[in-house]
């Protein structure tokens, strides 16, 4: 089987979730604040796919959900661009660089480290261009650790069960890992 | 209610532009837009208001959607006025310093971004999500030769963008599943609530993987091996149209850089 194939529609699909999940969310009381719904499916696409494919969800998730819905907004698309971009990168680079027979271990260390690296990309892009000179530490850390913790919580529980579950499908064969 | 971002049909000369000419037309609009600033937010506002004219699209029910964002606008506007160090400031304390110049400087990134929204939401209004993607492709083309997969990440988009309603629809039975058996998120602590949201997302997530399997299989079964070679139905087109709102746009970022330069 075509494996760029298969990963360029697994990519397609996970950016059209970028725009469906939150949509599905908002129907929950405050859900698309709490459990930042654009994430899961960048983190897991750079996850399941490859790197380049991870950074294009990142970057054209968010852009299509804004061409679409108007969500996000404006103001804040280039900064969530940044942010889910590295998501994406570096969920898919670190897949790449662990070398580990344990897929839940190779899993966890590449989402950790993404969701870490997405927010210092983020911080420094808001430090540095989007809103220089009016953004501190500390505002960065409640922005993306404190607000959003039920979010950081559900990544860490969803998207290894999510792994698991498309590996027991046999969706994940050794030619896509 | 015209939300930004929505597709608003029409068949005005912005409606009937090449896809790929109107990308270059809007960048070309985006760069005049960026570059003015004091007297020239003025010049703008003029080309904002012809453009939606030309375009039949209302202006108004844009600007309310705006007002969405008032919250972004304030804090932008007031992180500008007390924290930005200057001379002439007539309150200072530790970090705040309250000055005309803050203020000003305030003003001018809160009136730059709503140009900028009020012109982009006019681009998604007249052109659909394809059709960008489209214009998006022709105009990056040239990055292909440098061995950047434009053509591919194009085609990834396209069926993005088809994907939408069919998980769309996917997404709402699940989740009107969900709800009949009572899983709904609930729970104080955040960990329950995240656990309890498993059965809705897990369902969407493999139902999703499913169709592009499918699809996958489905294209490589009627002969499809990558985008390199692949012939195009349409190709660009340039016509008068095309020709008066590239000129247009050259001409309006042409006068943004003697403005600016005067200014």
């Amino acid at each position: 089987m075509n494996q760029t194939l298969r990963r360029s529609l697994s990519t397609a699909v996970c950016i059209a979730l970028c725009t469906v999940l939150p949509m599905a969310f908002h129907a929950i009381p405050n859900g698309g604040v709490l459990f930042s719904p654009m994430h899961l499916p960048v983190l897991l696409c750079g996850i399941v796919t490859a790197w380049p494919f991870g950074l294009l969800c990142g970057i054209s998730g968010p852009l299509l959900s804004f061409l679409l819905t108007g969500m996000p907004g404006a103001p804040m698309l280039p900064q969530m661009m940044v942010e889910l971009g590295v998501y994406g990168f570096v969920s898919g680079l670190m897949m790449q660089l662990v070398k580990t027979r344990n897929s839940m271990a190779k899993v966890f260390t590449s989402l950790v480290t993404a969701m870490l690296m997405g927010r210092i990309a983020a911080g420094a892009a808001r430090a540095f261009i989007f809103a220089r000179g009016s953004y501190s530490f500390p505002a960065w850390v409640t922005s993306y650790f404190v607000s959003c913790f039920p979010a950081i919580v559900m990544q860490l529980v969803l998207i290894p069960l999510v792994y698991l579950a498309l590996e027991k499908s046999g969706f994940l064969g050794s030619e896509m890992r | 209610m015209n939300l930004l971002g929505a597709y608003n049909p029409g068949s005005s000369l912005l409606h009937r532009l090449d896809a790929g000419v109107r990308v270059i037309v809007f960048s070309l609009f985006a760069a005049s837009i960026l570059l003015l600033d004091g007297y020239g937010f003025i010049i703008s506002l003029a080309m904002l208001l012809l453009l939606y004219r030309a375009s039949g699209v209302p202006i108004l029910p844009q600007l309310r959607s705006i007002g969405r964002f008032r919250a972004f606008f304030i804090t932008v506007f007031l992180m500008n006025a007390f924290f930005q160090p200057s001379s002439d400031s007539f309150f200072s304390w530790w970090i705040i310093t309250f000055s005309w110049r803050g203020i000003a400087m305030g003003l001018r990134m809160v009136i730059s971004v709503i140009l900028m929204v009020v012109l982009s939401s006019l681009l998604t209004a007249v052109a659909t999500p394809v059709s960008i993607a489209d214009g998006l492709r022709t105009v990056l083309h040239p990055l292909s030769f440098i061995g950047i997969p434009v053509d591919q990440a194009a085609m990834i988009v396209s069926a993005a963008i088809s994907f939408i309603p069919v998980l769309a629809s996917e997404s709402e039975s699940i989740l009107l599943a969900c709800r009949s058996r009572g899983a709904v998120p609930e729970g104080k602590n955040s960990i329950a609530r995240a656990r309890s949201l498993v059965p809705l997302v897990l369902p969407v997530f493999l139902a999703a993987f499913r169709r592009a399997d499918e699809l996958s299989l489905a294209m490589e079964a009627r002969g499809y091996r990558g985008e390199k070679g692949r012939t195009r139905r349409k190709g660009m087109h340039v016509g008068k149209a095309e020709i008066i709102m590239l000129l247009s746009g050259g001409l309006m970022l042409s006068l943004s850089i003697i403005v600016k330069g005067v200014l």
